[in-house]
């Protein structure tokens, strides 16, 4: 496994935690764990206060660890939400009007300073993104692919679910020839370790990795035909209704958020 | 590939023999209809196969590619094993017993809970066979099943490949390893410039230098020994047939006598 996994979620992991782990998250209902991503999902989108979306994130962390998965994965595979979070949050932060925090920077385009209301705008924005990124995470470790794919072909009309169930299978395709070629330029000297100067080998291994992916999709679509693929995976299992108490959770969690918006909107103070 | 006339009986192994390029795979790739020919006639069975029927050509030949990874598709290998018959609508419950029984045929039991991806190169090679051989096919084509194996993992594919033929099934194969083929094979055919330039029985094709020269193939060992001891006139192409030849001879009982310092020679 390459360095290159440590800061991308890698399919193959997840799919060896979904497959082989055993944790009280692996024995919610997949249409629990559904109910909850779309609670969560409304929920970040209501939550206006910082502290409260603190709260979330932390209860989604904590989810995270009861089921048994591991934090430091974790801290890894933010990397790429975080650098969506900073390159969009942080010139947000910078907008902010308020009392500088440390002064201000002057630049030839005019000052620049952070304020309280920045940073606090900077940690909304990542308490938002993050809280769903590891529940959808924690979901999809402990989620069987027989089960994954039986709730992507009800939630997904055709020929979506197809295309959906497709990209899984792709998705490890495109990883291992993303490590392939990343060896391979590592093995002849090349340095990825500082982004801006080596942009353009990045830029080379990206287009090789489509390149290559392509042709390696090509292959197992064509391998796929010869066990007599025609185009529409067919799919066994079948995903049994939540029992009562997780569905009263899931119900739960919409009062809640639905809840909160309807006290905000009306004014009356938590 | 142009003019290629090529045949596969019930019951036998043909391996397919010749350098890079020479056309092996494009060769295998029509028999189960994966290419269709442009021109010309296929038939599996009996029925001519076009783009229409192609889906019967695939039920009665199974495929082993090359590279196992791009063969392997779902999350666990018996899963795996499953997706042949799940595109055919076999029920759920008795897939799973099918594809437990093919995983027993190549003894892969063991493996059915693990993850694809994370196998050695050997047990993807044998679960790829079990995912074929769970279809039943009537013939089951292997491009290149020891293609960066250790000598170890080649010689249980090769077992595997003997089992298959055993019971019954037809196993046409592509390799480089013309010791393989020896050992395995009841014909060899010869590829070079994607056309088959020869053909017949192990002996018959390993003794042809002519033959090997045209396709840039060396004989295999044994045929080297057997050469070198001056056998070649019983045409031995394993090192089964030679030992047992050497043996006949009293070549090995000379070389198991204890040198005159006390070691053994063998």
């Amino acid at each position: 496994m390459t360095t290159l996994s440590n800061h991308v979620p890698d399919p193959r992991l997840i799919t060896a935690f979904a497959e082989r782990r055993d944790g009280p998250l692996h024995r919610v209902n997949p249409w629990t764990k559904v109910g909850i991503v779309g609670a969560l999902v409304l929920a970040v989108t209501v939550f206006d206060r910082v502290v409260l979306l603190a709260g979330l994130y932390g209860v989604v962390l904590a989810v995270y660890g009861l089921a048994g998965l591991p934090y430091r994965r974790l801290a890894g595979w933010y990397t790429l939400p975080l650098l969506f979070i900073v390159s969009v949050a942080g010139p947000l932060a910078f907008l902010e009007p308020g009392t500088p925090i440390g002064g201000a920077l002057s630049t030839p385009l005019g000052e620049l300073s952070v304020t309280w209301s920045g940073l606090e705008l900077l940690g909304e924005l990542s308490f938002r993104s993050l809280a769903v990124v590891t529940f959808t995470l924690a979901a999809s470790m402990t989620t069987q692919y027989t089960a994954v794919a039986y709730v992507l072909g009800r939630l997904l009309p055709r020929p979506i679910d197809q295309v959906a169930l497709l990209t899984y299978r792709f998705t490890f395709v495109m990883v291992e020839t993303l490590e392939d070629l990343v060896q391979a330029v590592l093995s002849r000297g090349a340095n990825l370790s500082e982004f801006w100067s080596n942009r353009r080998l990045y830029a080379r291994i990206f287009g090789m990795t489509m390149l290559s992916a392509i042709e390696r999709s090509e292959r197992l679509v064509k391998s796929m035909e010869a066990r007599g693929y025609d185009g529409d995976i067919t799919l066994y299992g079948d995903v049994s209704r939540p029992p009562l108490r997780e569905l009263l959770v899931v119900v739960g969690s919409y009062a809640v958020v639905v809840g909160y918006a309807v006290v905000s909107v009306t004014g009356v103070g938590l | 590939m142009h003019d290629v006339e090529f045949s596969v009986f019930p019951g036998e192994v043909v391996a397919l023999v010749g350098g890079n390029g020479a056309g092996k795979s494009t060769l295998l790739e029509h028999l189960n209809a994966t290419l269709v020919p442009d021109d010309g006639e296929l038939a599996v069975c009996g029925t001519p196969i076009s783009e229409a029927n192609k889906a019967r050509a695939r039920k009665e030949v199974g495929f082993v590619f090359q590279d196992a990874d791009t063969q392997l598709v779902a999350p666990t290998v018996l899963d795996d094993v499953m997706f042949g018959l799940q595109n055919y609508g076999v029920p759920a419950d008795e897939a799973k017993q099918r594809a437990r029984e093919a995983l027993e045929t190549v003894e892969a039991g063991h493996l059915e809970d693990r993850i694809p991806h994370y196998l050695s190169g050997g047990e993807k090679r044998l679960v790829g066979l079990a995912g074929v051989l769970v279809l039943e096919p009537s013939v089951v084509v292997l491009d290149e099943p020891l293609a960066g194996l250790d000598p170890e993992r080649s010689r249980l594919v090769a077992e595997r490949v003997q089992k298959i033929h055993a019971n019954g099934i037809s196993v046409v194969l592509s390799t480089h390893d013309l010791d393989f083929a020896a050992e395995v094979a009841d014909r060899v055919c010869v590829m070079t410039d994607g056309n088959v330039v020869g053909g017949g029985t192990p002996s018959e094709v390993f003794y042809d230098d002519a033959l090997l020269a045209e396709a840039n193939l060396h004989p295999p060992s044994a045929v080297r020994v057997a050469r070198d001891a001056g056998l070649a006139a019983a045409q031995p192409v394993t090192e089964a047939e030679l030992v047992s030849l050497l043996t006949e001879a009293g070549g090995l009982d000379a070389a198991r006598t204890p040198a005159p310092d006390g070691r053994g020679r063998d």
